[in-house]
Parts: structure tokens; C-alpha cells; sequence
């Protein structure tokens, strides 16, 4: 195996089972979400939920590794841009100077920040394609284009994803900043201790939450279900792709981690 | 004097609700010992006032004096945690709170989070436990396989661990039978003996009226009443809050009094019989 970097290799795994088009929608909007990131609260949530992808994928954490080192160069590269190129915003900033050469603890910083950015990137990608033949991205991406390409083709369904997506989004939003709440009533805080205590203090606020999140989705799954909604196109197509509940429930999922990254991103806890 | 709010205001900012949301100018005192029913529609600013008042929000103008303690807009988490300390929050959900492995973890959470150590933490977690009734033998249970109404006293026995001297309940009752409501009832009055303030928000009228010694009702932001539940209930009715049936039941039949509780209600009847 010379480039493992987006080569299918099937296994009984969840991740195996979803839909093409909720994995190449969750690695799109995981692009987007990655930007809105900026501490170490933020990031770490990203970064336990690629660990849980590539948990649920079942692929040996290996072949992620190779995957990496095929563009390995290129990151450092950026780093070393990054490194170099940020002025130091004052004196205390610096780290190291040799001559007009200036280290500063900013630019050792960003160019970190870069390099997480394209190591999750790359982590979110060889998810998608260990996990999903080739063929089945490819439909997965037709299809999702299929109504920007002809206008008022299955209206029904993009209206009814916005609008359960516009509902969800308060309703977790509104969820999450209590469990935050809660929390904090008993003692958590966000702002005191040592970068390892503040990640622990992830779990007590991200369990309830995707607690939450799946009886709400599992909920919504079934209401969809009686009502006859999933299964109940007839598709043509050679390769039939099939949105079951458990789609649904990741999506929902995903949703979550989204929102939490914008929310911390902007709250002030 | 215990708890004072100094010409509060407090205005949400959030990308998320269209419209903005203040409570205005809130000036009170609360204190220690009284039992507090607050009431209002839904929007009417109750759980802002409570998350107000365990230091979880910040006011945008002006301050709260807790206990000599001043909290305004600039104070330190180090002071917060100071302050918050003194309160046990009971969410209205309060089972989504519960993350631990076991009943006995999540119980000892806030007391290890407020400076207990593990072994204090255990002895105050078992003995709250023991107080609201959780049996030793689910002690060392998942906190997931539990059900709702034990999820909801755990998560309770996790607000009360510190022996808080402020309770603040959003909405104790929603969702319980008369069971469940009657065991809860038993357990504030337990702590409001114990010498705790209890500020409870709720729409279960009848279920607090007959116990609490003051009721404040909110409307939009503001305070509109600050009083006695029987000077309350024994104006006119309006859209803010329903009074307790046994008072609409009074009024039907045609008495002047305000009876909170059936047995205040068949002692007037008794009265009228004579
Ligand atoms: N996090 C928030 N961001 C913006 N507005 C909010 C937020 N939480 C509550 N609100 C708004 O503030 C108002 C009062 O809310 P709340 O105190 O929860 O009322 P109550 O508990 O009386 O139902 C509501 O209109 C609500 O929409
Ligand atoms: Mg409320």
C-alpha cells in the first residue's frame, strides 16, 4: 500500500453502514465548524470527536498515520511560514532571536493551531474514504448535488432538512447552555486549572449533551418513521443509497458538536 | 438581611433569539430562612433570576450583595465560585446533568469541586443520599440505568451535597405524579428546617402556595407583586399567575377568604356551619 490516503477498506464498522451523503455533508461542514475554533475548549471537543470517528470507523489508527505522512512535508512547510512570518507582538512575546530572526510565542502557537487544522482535516477525510467505496462517494455527491443542478427537484426534502435543522439548533442551543449551567452550579469552572483539568471538564458537559441529543434524535427518527417519511422513496438508481435512522441520529449528533464549537467560540463563560 | 439586588438589569445577547430579553431595575432583599415561590408566564424572566443568583450570570448593571459579598458586572470567577458555593441549583431537568459512572461519583461532584476532598466528598454524598432516599444498594449503579423519578433525586442529592444555605429549584414539580411530588415536598421541608432558603420557581401553584411565606410573580422582565401568597391570591385573578383551585373553589362558593390548602378550605367551610 503506497498511498492509503483515500483508499475504501471495508469492515462491519458503523461508520460502514451510514450513508455516503451524511459522511461527505459532515466532512464538508467539519471544514467550516474547524474555523470557528479558536481555544483550547474548542479544539479539544473537535479533537475527541475525530478520536470517536476513527474509534467507530474500526480502521487500525496506522493506516491514519500513513495517510498523514503523505502530506506531512507540506504541513511543515506551514508551519515553519507561520512560524517565521509572525511579528512578535511585544517583547515578552519572544521566544528565541537570532539576528533578524524572531520566534515569538504567537507564531510558535499558530503554527501549531496550523498544524492541528490540517491533521484533523486530513483525520475527517481518510474517515470518509476508509470507509465508503468509491463509487458510493460519488453518488453520494451527485445526489447532493442533484437540486442545485435542476431547480424544484425534491423541494419537499431540502425544506424539511432546513426547517428541522432551524427547529434543532435552538432547542439545543437552549439544552446545552443549561447543562453548561447546571455544571457550573456544581463547581465546574471553565477558568481555573491546569490545561489537563480544563479538558476533563469537557465530559461532564459533552455526555449529557449527546445524551440529550440522542433521545431528542432517536425521537424525531421514529416520529419520521410512523409518519412513512424514510424508506419511502422509491429510488432507480443502480447504486440505491438508502437514509436510515441511524443517519439521522448522526447528523444529529454532528449537530451538536457544531453548535457546541460556535457556542464556546463565542460564549462567555 | 441576606441577599440584596441593588437596581438590577440584566440583557441577553445572543445571536441565536431574535428578540432581546432584559429583566429591569430588580431591587429586592431576600432572607435567610424565608421560603420564596416565584411565578410568571413563561418568558417572564424567572430562571434569569435564579441563574442571576447563582452567580451564573453576571448583572449588566448594578450589583447583588450577597451576604456582604458584592457581585457586579467585573467580579472574578475566584469570588463567583466564592459565592456560588452557598447555592444548590435543581435544574428543571435536573437527570441531563448526570454524567458520572456511578450515583455515589455524581453526587460527589460538587463537593469535590468545591475543596472537599474524596473522603469528605464521600461521607457528604452518602449522608444527602441517604436523606433523599436513594437506597445504599444503587449507590455503585450506573447513573443510566436508573429511572427518571431516582435520576431526578440523584441529580437533586448532587445540588444539595454542600449543604447549601440557598436552594433554588426551577420548576421542582413538572413532570411528577402526586408520589413523587408529595417525596419532594418532604425533602425541602426537611432542609427548610434545617434553617436552608428555599427559592423555588414553579407554575404548580397549588402544590407550594400552602407552604411558602412569600410569592414574587414576574412579568416581563419585572417585578409586578412581592408578598404573602394569601395577599396575593386574595386579589383579583389576572393573567400572570392562577391561584390555588382551592381559592378559585372559595370564591365560586362565595367566601371572602383566601384558603391556600383544602385544609385551610374545610376549615372555613367548617366555620360557615356552625
Ligand atoms: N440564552 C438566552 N439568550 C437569549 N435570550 C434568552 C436566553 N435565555 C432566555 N432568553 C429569553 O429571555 C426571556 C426570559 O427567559 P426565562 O428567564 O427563561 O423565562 P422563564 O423562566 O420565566 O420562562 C425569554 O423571552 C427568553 O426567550
Ligand atoms: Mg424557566
Amino acid at each position: 500500500m503506497n498511498n492509503i490516503f483515500g483508499r475504501f477498506l471495508p469492515t462491519d464498522s458503523l461508520l460502514g453502514k451510514l450513508d455516503p451523503r451524511t459522511k461527505i455533508v459532515i466532512d464538508f461542514f467539519f471544514v467550516i465548524i474547524l474555523l470557528f475554533a479558536n481555544s483550547w475548549l474548542t479544539y479539544g471537543i473537535l479533537i475527541f470527536f475525530v478520536a470517536f470517528a476513527i474509534y467507530c470507523s474500526k480502521i487500525p489508527i496506522k493506516v491514519f498515520w500513513l495517510g498523514l505522512r503523505s502530506i506531512l512535508s507540506l504541513v511543515i512547510l506551514m508551519m515553519l511560514i507561520q512560524l517565521l512570518l509572525t511579528a512578535p507582538s511585544d517583547q515578552s512575546d519572544i521566544l528565541i532571536s537570532f539576528g533578524w530572526l524572531r520566534i515569538s510565542s504567537t507564531g510558535l502557537i499558530n503554527s501549531i493551531i496550523i498544524a492541528l487544522r490540517f491533521f484533523l482535516m486530513i483525520f475527517m477525510t481518510t474517515v470518509l474514504t476508509v470507509t465508503t467505496p468509491s463509487t458510493s462517494i460519488a453518488d453520494g455527491i451527485s445526489s447532493l448535488l442533484k437540486p442545485l443542478s435542476k431547480i424544484g427537484l425534491d423541494t419537499k426534502t431540502f425544506a424539511l432538512l432546513i426547517s428541522m435543522t432551524l427547529r434543532f439548533v435552538p432547542i439545543l442551543s437552549d439544552e446545552f447552555s443549561t447543562i453548561v449551567d447546571a455544571q457550573r452550579s456544581r463547581g465546574l469552572s471553565l477558568k481555573t486549572g491546569s490545561i489537563v483539568k480544563r479538558t476533563k471538564t469537557l465530559i461532564p458537559m459533552i455526555i449529557p449533551l449527546i445524551s440529550v441529543a440522542f433521545k431528542k434524535a432517536l425521537t424525531l427518527a421514529d416520529t419520521m418513521e410512523i409518519r412513512g417519511f424514510i424508506d419511502a422513496k422509491s429510488r432507480t438508481s443502480f447504486h440505491q443509497l438508502k437514509f436510515q435512522k441511524i443517519d439521522l441520529i448522526v447528523l444529529i449528533i454532528f449537530t451538536v458538536i457544531s453548535f457546541s464549537i460556535v457556542y464556546f467560540s463565542y460564549a462567555k463563560l | 438581611m441576606a441577599i440584596e439586588f441593588k437596581q438590577v438589569n440584566y440583557l441577553y445577547k445572543s445571536f441565536l433569539h431574535e428578540n432581546s430579553f432584559s429583566l429591569n431595575n430588580l431591587s429586592l432583599s431576600i432572607n435567610s430562612g424565608e421560603f420564596i415561590l416565584v411565578a410568571g408566564q413563561t418568558g417572564s424572566g424567572k430562571t434569569t433570576f435564579l441563574r442571576l443568583l447563582d452567580t451564573l450570570i453576571l448583572p449588566s448593571n448594578g450589583e447583588i450583595n450577597f451576604d456582604g459579598q458584592i457581585i457586579n458586572n467585573s467580579s472574578p470567577e475566584k469570588i463567583l465560585m466564592k459565592v456560588r458555593r452557598n447555592f444548590g441549583f435543581v435544574f428543571q431537568f435536573p437527570q441531563r446533568q448526570l454524567f458520572s459512572p456511578t450515583v455515589l461519583d455524581d453526587v460527589e461532584f460538587a463537593a469535590l469541586n468545591f475543596g472537599n476532598n474524596k473522603a469528605e466528598a464521600s461521607k457528604k454524598a452518602k449522608e444527602v443520599l441517604k436523606q433523599i432516599g436513594i437506597e445504599e444498594d444503587l449507590w455503585e449503579h450506573s447513573v443510566f440505568n436508573l429511572s427518571v423519578g431516582q435520576m431526578r433525586k440523584v441529580a437533586i442529592a448532587g445540588a444539595l451535597v454542600n449543604q447549601p444555605k440557598y436552594l433554588l429549584l426551577d420548576e421542582p414539580t413538572s413532570g411528577m405524579d402526586e408520589y413523587a411530588k408529595n417525596d419532594l415536598l418532604k425533602i425541602l421541608n426537611y432542609f427548610h428546617e434545617q434553617g436552608a432558603t428555599i427559592i423555588a420557581v414553579s407554575h404548580d401553584i397549588n402544590t407550594l402556595a400552602p407552604l411558602v411565606d412569600r410569592a414574587i410573580i414576574f412579568r416581563r422582565g419585572k417585578i409586578i407583586s412581592d408578598n404573602n401568597p394569601t395577599k396575593i391570591f386574595s386579589k383579583p385573578m389576572n393573567a400572570d399567575i392562577q391561584p390555588p383551585s382551592t381559592v378559585s373553589f372559595a370564591r365560586s362558593i362565595g367566601l371572602k377568604s383566601t384558603p391556600l390548602s383544602i385544609d385551610e378550605l374545610a376549615d372555613e367551610i367548617e366555620a360557615i356551619n356552625e
